[in-house]
C-alpha cells in the first residue's frame, strides 16, 4: 500500500491549490499519491500543466458539484 | 480596566497602535527590536546600494505620546486567561489584543541556505544582510545572479519581480549586463502566481534583460560548488544567489494551539480579523491566515479595520493588495481583493511615481495614519479592481 | 554611552551658520505668506474633512487613468496641434474617399471610433 496524502484547497483561489499542491509533492516520497480537492475552476488546466512539466502522474482528475479532484501519482522524484 | 495590547511594531502593529491612541485608547506596544525597518527598502539597499538609513528609525520616534512602548520579546499568549508572556518572564493581561508579529523566516528549512545568507547576504533577513548583497552585487563582473524562493508563500509576491529588475538595471548602467546573467526563478507556472500579472510582467522582464525559469522551487542550495537545486528536478549554476526563505507563523507558544494553522499563522475571520473563537483577540498583517497576499498594504488596512471594530463600527477587511512592481523608471501594481483576482495593470511612469510618493509618506503614515486615511481611501476606491477591472 | 541632552544638541547646531542662513530665509519665507494670506488658507485646508472632501474629488478613477495616459495625451494634442496649423485645402469628395485609403486615416478613424465608444460609456 503506497503512502496517501490528501490535500483540501476547496474555497482557496489561484494560486493557493498549486501552492498546497506543491508543498505536499515536497513531503512526499517516490511512488505516493497525492490527492488535491479544490474549487477553484483554474486548477484543472494548472495540475494539468504542473503534472507535465515536472514529470509526475495524473491518476486521476474529475469534477463533481464544483469540486475538482485530482490524485497524482509521484513519478517525478527520484 | 481596559488595557489594548498591540503585539509588535512592524507596520500593522504601529498603525494599530498609533491609531488607538489618536482615539484615545489606553493602548501598550510590544517589540522587541529598537528599530522599525521599511522591508521594501532592501530591495534598495541590496541592489541599488542605497543607505540604510534611509530605511530605518527608532521604533520610539514612531510611536505617538499615548502609546506605552515595551521593549520586550513576545514568547507565548493564553487567550483563555488574556495573558501575553515576555521571553524574560514578564507578563502582561489585556482586555483587547492585537496581534502583530509577522512571519517567521525559516532559514534552516532548505538545506545551504544559512550558509547562503551569511556569504552573501540577502533581501529579506534585514538591512545589513541587503548591504552585503550590495557589497557582492558591485564585485559581480561575470557569471550568474540567481533570485529564487523556497517557497511559493512568502511575503510581498512581486519582490523577486523587483530584485531582478533593480538588479538588472544596476548591472547595466555599470555595463555587465550581459557579462552577468541576471536569472529569476520562480515557483510558480507563469512568470507571477496570477497569469493576468504574468502576461504583463513577462514581456518587461524580457526587455530588461532578465532570465526566467519557471517551476523552480527551491530544495538545497550548494554554496561551494554554486549550485541550487530545485524540487522539480532542475538545477541552476550561480556566482551571487539570493534565495527567499520560507515563511511560517510567528515563533511563540500559543493556548489554545487550534488558533494555529499547519505553517504557525493565526486563524482568523478574513473579513473581522478576530482570531478564530475569540472577539477580543485580533491578528493582522503577515503573523495572520487571512487568504490575502502578506505585504505592508494588508498590515495597514487590516489594523484600520481592527481599530474601527475596537471603536463599534462594523467594518470589514476586503483583502485590497496595492504590490508595486518596480522597474526601470516605470511601475505596475498588483491590485486584488477577496474574491477579485488580480486586474491587468500596466507599467507606466506616472505608477513610478505614485510608488515613489507612497514610499516617501511612509514614515509620517505610520505615525498619523488617521491623517493619511481619507487620502488613501480615496486612491483605493478609485483603483478597485471592481472598478478597474478592465485593467488600468 | 549617556544620551546627549537635546537643548545642549540644538544650542551647538544653533552656531552652525549654513543653519543660521537657512533659519533667516524661513522666517522671511513664513512672514511672506503670512502676510499674503496663504497661511491662513492652508490652516484652513488642514482640516481632516477638507482633505477627505479633496481628495475624494481629485483622486478618482477618472483622474488616475488621465494621469497614467498623460504622455499619450499630450503627443496627441501635439500632432493634432501641429496638423491644425497647417493650411489645408477644401478637399472634393473624390479624394475623401481615396483618402480612406491611407493606413494613418484609417488608424485615426478607428481611435475615434474607440473614443466615440468610450464617450457612450461614459
Amino acid at each position: 500500500m503506497s503512502e496517501r496524502i490528501t490535500v483540501d484547497a476547496r474555497g482557496m483561489a489561484c494560486p493557493g491549490p498549486i501552492t498546497k499542491l506543491v508543498r505536499a509533492y515536497r513531503k512526499a516520497s517516490p511512488g505516493a499519491l497525492i490527492e488535491v480537492l479544490a474549487t477553484d475552476p483554474g486548477f484543472k488546466p494548472d495540475v494539468e500543466a504542473w503534472a507535465k512539466r515536472t514529470g509526475n502522474e495524473i491518476v486521476e482528475l474529475a469534477e463533481e458539484n464544483g469540486v475538482i479532484r485530482a490524485v497524482i501519482r509521484v513519478t517525478g522524484k527520484k | 480596566m481596559e488595557r489594548i495590547l498591540v503585539l509588535g511594531a512592524g507596520t500593522g502593529g504601529l498603525v494599530a497602535a498609533n491609531l488607538l491612541a489618536s482615539h484615545g485608547y489606553p493602548v501598550t506596544l510590544i517589540e522587541k527590536r529598537e528599530t522599525h525597518l521599511f522591508q521594501p527598502g532592501m530591495l534598495w539597499i541590496a541592489f541599488q546600494g542605497h543607505n540604510p538609513s534611509r530605511y530605518t528609525r527608532p521604533v520610539k520616534e514612531l510611536v505617538r505620546p499615548g502609546v506605552e512602548l515595551v521593549h520586550g520579546e513576545v514568547a507565548g499568549i493564553d487567550l483563555g486567561d488574556r495573558l501575553v508572556r515576555l521571553a524574560d518572564g514578564r507578563t502582561f493581561t489585556y482586555t483587547t489584543l492585537i496581534i502583530a508579529l509577522g512571519a517567521h523566516l525559516d532559514y534552516d528549512a532548505t538545506p545551504g541556505h544559512r550558509e547562503l545568507v551569511e556569504r552573501y547576504g540577502d533581501f529579506y533577513s534585514g538591512a545589513s544582510a541587503a548591504e552585503k548583497m550590495w557589497s557582492h552585487l558591485r564585485e559581480l563582473t561575470s557569471g550568474r545572479l540567481v533570485i529564487a524562493a523556497a517557497d511559493p508563500l512568502y511575503k510581498c509576491p512581486p519582490a523577486p519581480h523587483k530584485a531582478a529588475f533593480l538588479a538588472a538595471y544596476t548591472l547595466k548602467r555599470m555595463g555587465r549586463l550581459g557579462s552577468v546573467e541576471v536569472h529569476l526563478a520562480l515557483p510558480f507556472l507563469h512568470e507571477y502566481p496570477s497569469e493576468v500579472v504574468a502576461r504583463i510582467v513577462a514581456p518587461k522582464l524580457e526587455d530588461d534583460g532578465v532570465r526566467v525559469s519557471t517551476l523552480f522551487t527551491v530544495e538545497s542550495i550548494d554554496v561551494r560548488e554554486g549550485k541550487i537545486y530545485s524540487l522539480e528536478g532542475e538545477e541552476l549554476d550561480f556566482s551571487l544567489a539570493a534565495v527567499i526563505p520560507a515563511h511560517r507563523g510567528p515563533m511563540i507558544r500559543v493556548e489554545p494551539g487550534e488558533v494555529l494553522d499547519e505553517d504557525g499563522f493565526i486563524k482568523v475571520d478574513k473579513y473581522r480579523l478576530n482570531v478564530e473563537g475569540y472577539d477580543d483577540a485580533y491578528a493582522i498583517g503577515d503573523s495572520s491566515n487571512a487568504p490575502t497576499s502578506k505585504t505592508g498594504v494588508t498590515a495597514h488596512l487590516g489594523a484600520e479595520v481592527v481599530v474601527d471594530r475596537i471603536m463599534g463600527y462594523d467594518s470589514r477587511f476586503n483583502g485590497r493588495t496595492n504590490c508595486p512592481i518596480v522597474a526601470d523608471g516605470t511601475a505596475s501594481f498588483v491590485i486584488s481583493s477577496y474574491g477579485h483576482p488580480p486586474v491587468p495593470v500596466k507599467f507606466t511612469r506616472f505608477k513610478r511615481m505614485l510608488e515613489d510618493l507612497f514610499i516617501a509618506s511612509y514614515w509620517s503614515s505610520l505615525k498619523y495614519p488617521e491623517r493619511w486615511a481619507p487620502i488613501f481611501r480615496a486612491y483605493f476606491n478609485a483603483t478597485d479592481p471592481r472598478v478597474i477591472s478592465g485593467g488600468w | 554611552m549617556q544620551a546627549r541632552d537635546p537643548l545642549e544638541m540644538l544650542i551647538e547646531e544653533l552656531g552652525d551658520p549654513e543653519l543660521q542662513e537657512s533659519l533667516e530665509k524661513m522666517v522671511k519665507l513664513v512672514k511672506a505668506l503670512n502676510r499674503s494670506g496663504l497661511l491662513d488658507v492652508l490652516l484652513a485646508m488642514a482640516d481632516e474633512e477638507v482633505v477627505a472632501r479633496l481628495s475624494s474629488m481629485l483622486v478618482t478613477t477618472g483622474t488616475m487613468k488621465l494621469a497614467d495616459n498623460i504622455e499619450e495625451l499630450t503627443r496627441a494634442a501635439g500632432e493634432v496641434a501641429q496638423a491644425l496649423s497647417e493650411p489645408v485645402e477644401p478637399v472634393p469628395l473624390s479624394e475623401l474617399v481615396s483618402s480612406l485609403r491611407d493606413p494613418e486615416v484609417l488608424r485615426g478613424l478607428a481611435r475615434l471610433l474607440k473614443v466615440l465608444k468610450a464617450l457612450g460609456r461614459a
